[in-house]
């Protein structure tokens, strides 16, 4: 358990964080959104001292970080950064063993472990494992950034913006990456972003972030529903082109109601969801959809097809509802999601 | 070119020493630099402000002459290796600091905070992370330092440290090309090698890198202490003595001719030779230190700018050698033994032809034909009151032309008729290579330059065989004979220990 208590940070006279009380339980995917600025990716790196508060203290489980022991505090912490942060001169295996090196495991403890976890991210360990960073596309490389960060089995992982440099495609892929690691593993994970939509879909609770102080905090749903301020509603406004999220493409009578089209395993729920990969909700948008449509016919799944709610989407119902919208309002989208691509 | 092989050929020992030499003090250097400059910048890469004037005082060092810092350590360090490597360690740790310190602090600041946040230890942090990604960054300083020691290493042979710069001094000394294009060929070409080397090495992990230089440390460390180690063995239970020359094939017969005469009446010393030492204030301090022992110098020098004469120096020799032996020991505590009968002193020289064409015996036979005649003058000659301004007074010259030229430079002047009369030494074989008459000083316009050793009394106490050995040269040696030995060594390129022992054997001195 972690718990923020009065926490305030200031900068000269710029106050970054305004005595903020907050608890991430036990096992949580806890999610801080808001914009650059709003002070929580400085509440991130207060949990492994890379900042100290100025005024109030961080407790995990109870102790008081500040008295702790700084590095084996941060050994014991996992820690994901926006690009990888792979060291050049090393490789992959070599980067994703050097807090075990430091912990002192043996070789071959180190070796088997870097190949379990290897494989866990998709990652062959034979094809990837001598590699250098510089061979890794961004995707790869932030698969081993977790791989190094969750070597040491940490309670613990922070995750600092980690997939806002990625393409929507590998994003999605590493977010349900995220996601099912954390469910076999029922780690503690504080993630930071800026992306409200990723925010929704990761999170177990949101601390939705804004001039260093907290908005709300809540189940996602909770937020989606009743957002607690003009604030949070404004992020949502943001982040969100409305009339192209599934819920508006649903109301408007696309999608086939589930068993009709396709046998779908009801019953799995999430677990179906992860493992097929092929569930949204219905804030997500219509890009969202063609990118999962797109990596399941990359999977040759037969007939490609997205269940939302009680609904599946097709590439065909894809292609009449972009074609019944206004030409302007796509245009606006794509570049919208062009430009997160690139961030 | 056939000189060239021919020198060579003559030589490949000396120059095999001098190459070795001069890769011994290199190395030292480098080491000496690395231990220094790479942990410093390991210490300020913490401590930034600290850290820019670490450089500001290393760049400082770098902008003092290399020549002026020699000179300042000579002192305090003495001569030899040791201030020869203590001035190349000062000018190569800008580079290396400069180089390592800035790639240490120009990591990418998000990979530093990875690290940090990894809690990697300190040691694990610099030696796996932060070293290696500067590397190459260190390597190209590295690489800068080394050429640059390489290079500069020449002028260790200025203060008897040796090495290939010994070649080019003496080739610029006595006009041996031969000599210089060895000296300078080699070095230029061990830099080149060093740097590819390093420029390979750069790409070797920091390990291996590691390992490479403990072994080539070990091989260069050991090879020289086993050479010290033998040499010593050898000179068990003798005195050295260090006798040193200024720049020239002519003061090198000279120590070799003192040398010969010490070991042959004393074996129980060892005599060391540091040739083309550099100039008089050099070998003056360096004697005045006791850095070395003993030196040949010319009275005419002695009186003219080492000891205070109130402005009149004698033109007998004898009285002049009496001023200067007593200035000396009044002065400096210093004993000037008797000196050799041949002086080397300014003269003015002509072309045989003309001196026949002019009837010129004396100086004073130019006053009637100077205004047919152009000059060219050694750049100080022309300026001191006892050089060019002095004789034109004394003897009432007139020249149609005067210019100023390089002391190598006149006599090939004089022989392709650019020049018609020039000043010369009195010992300067280019007399007889060019065929050339020196006109005498009737009215005994210049001051006289008799050679003999000089020591500091104290040495001269305590060393009664070494005095009564060099005293056998007193009044030996004409200008004839000393003229043909420059002429073998300068010009014919004979070795100076050879023509020096061939001379004492002929005079029954050994």
């Amino acid at each position: 358990m972690i718990e923020f208590e009065h926490v305030t940070q200031k900068y000269g006279a710029t106050v970054a964080l305004k005595d903020l009380n907050l608890r991430i339980n036990d096992g949580e995917l806890f999610v801080l959104v808001g914009r650059s600025g709003s002070g929580k990716t400085t509440l991130l790196r207060m949990i492994n001292r890379l900042n100290d508060p100025t005024q109030g203290r961080v407790l995990i489980d109870g102790v008081d970080v500040a008295k702790q022991n700084v590095q084996r505090l941060r050994q014991h912490i996992g820690y994901v950064l926006q690009s990888g942060a792979l060291f050049p001169n090393m490789t992959v295996e070599q980067n994703a063993a050097i807090e075990l090196e430091v912990l002192g495991w043996g070789r071959d403890e180190q070796k088997a472990r870097v190949r379990d976890l290897l494989k866990k991210v998709g990652l062959q360990p034979d094809i990837f494992a001598q590699r250098m960073p510089s061979e890794l596309s961004g995707g790869q490389a932030q698969r081993v950034g977790i791989v190094r960060a969750l070597a040491a089995k940490p309670k613990l992982i922070l995750m600092d913006e980690p997939f806002s440099a990625l393409d929507p495609t590998s994003r999605r892929q590493l977010q349900d990456l995220v996601l099912r690691l954390h469910r076999e593993i029922g780690v503690t994970v504080v993630f930071v972003t800026h992306d409200m939509r990723e925010a929704i879909r990761m999170a177990d609770r949101v601390a939705v972030m804004s001039e260093g102080i907290l908005q709300q905090c809540a189940e996602p749903q909770e937020v989606v529903s009743s957002p607690a301020n003009d604030v949070v509603r404004g992020l949502f406004e943001e982040e969100n082109s409305e009339s192209l999220t599934l819920a508006t493409m649903i109301s408007a009578g696309f999608g086939h109601p589930v068993g009709g089209l396709l046998h779908v395993n009801d019953g799995g729920g999430e677990e179906s969801r992860e493992s097929k990969g092929c569930e949204l909700k219905g804030y997500d948008s219509v890009f969202d959809l063609a990118a999962a449509l797109k990596e399941q016919s990359r999977q040759s799944v037969p007939e490609a097809a997205i269940r939302v709610g009680g609904t599946l989407l097709t590439q065909g119902d894809l292609m009449a509802y972009l074609a019944s919208r206004a030409d302007v309002d796509i245009d606006r989208g794509a570049a919208n999601d062009e430009q997160e691509g690139a961030r | 070119m056939s000189e060239l092989g021919s020198y060579i050929a003559q030589n490949w020992q000396g120059i095999l020493v001098a190459l070795w030499n001069h890769l011994e003090i290199s190395a030292l250097a480098i080491f000496v630099t690395l231990i220094i400059a790479i942990p410093l910048a390991v210490v300020m890469m913490n401590h930034r402000r600290a850290g820019e004037i670490v450089l500001q005082v290393a760049s400082m060092i770098q902008t003092i002459p290399s020549l002026a810092i020699l000179g300042i350590l000579i002192p305090f360090v003495g001569i030899g290796t040791v201030p020869a490597v203590i001035a190349l360690v000062l000018y190569a740790i800008m580079p290396v600091f400069q180089n390592a310190y800035t790639g240490l602090t120009t990591l990418d600041p998000v990979l530093m905070e990875a690290a940090e946040a990894l809690g990697l230890p300190r040691r694990l942090k610099l030696f796996r992370i932060q070293m290696p990604m500067a590397l190459p960054m260190i390597m190209s300083g590295v690489r800068i330092a080394v050429v640059m020691i390489i290079g500069t290493a020449t002028l260790a042979a200025l203060i008897g440290g040796g090495g290939l710069g010994t070649y080019i001094l003496l080739g610029i000394q006595t006009n041996n090309n031969a000599a210089l294009v060895v000296g300078a060929v080699l070095s230029a070409a061990l830099a080149l090698a060093a740097s590819g080397l390093i420029r390979r090495a750069s790409k070797l992990p920091l390990k291996k890198l590691g390992i490479g230089m403990v072994v080539f440390a070990l091989i260069v460390g050991g090879t020289s202490l086993g050479n010290r180690v033998i040499s010593g063995v050898a000179s068990e239970k003798k005195e050295t003595v260090v006798i040193a020359g200024k720049m020239g094939g002519e003061p090198e017969i000279l120590i070799n001719m003192y040398k010969d005469l010490i070991e042959a009446s004393d074996p129980t010393v060892s005599v060391q030779l540091s040739p083309n030492f550099g100039g008089t204030s050099f070998l003056f301090s360096a004697l005045k230190s006791a850095k070395i022992d003993i030196y040949p110098e010319f009275t005419g020098t002695v009186l003219q700018s080492l000891v205070k004469t109130g402005g009149t120096v004698n033109h007998d020799p004898k009285v002049a050698y009496a001023q200067a032996k007593k200035a000396l020991k009044q002065e400096f505590g210093m004993e000037y033994l008797s000196p050799m009968k041949y002086e080397n002193t300014y003269a003015i020289a002509v072309r045989k032809a003309d001196a026949q064409k002019y009837g010129l015996k004396n100086i004073g036979d130019l006053t009637v034909v100077s205004g047919q005649l152009s000059a060219g003058f050694d750049p100080d000659f022309y300026q001191q009151s006892d050089g060019y301004p002095g004789l034109v007074k004394k003897y009432g010259l007139a020249f149609s032309d005067v210019k100023t030229m390089e002391p190598a430079l006149r006599y090939k002047a004089m022989a392709n008729g650019r020049i018609d009369v020039s000043d010369a030494y009195t010992t300067d074989p280019q007399i007889k290579q060019y065929d050339l008459t020196l006109l005498a000083d009737s009215d005994s316009f210049f001051p006289p330059y008799q050679g003999a050793p000089l020591m500091t009394s104290d040495f001269a106490a305590k060393h009664p065989r070494i005095v009564s050995a060099l005293n056998k040269l007193a009044g030996k040696i004409n200008d004839d004979e000393m003229q043909s030995m420059n002429y073998r060594v300068t010009v014919r390129h004979e070795g100076s220990a050879v023509v020096a022992k061939d001379y004492l054997q002929k005079q029954n001195l050994l």
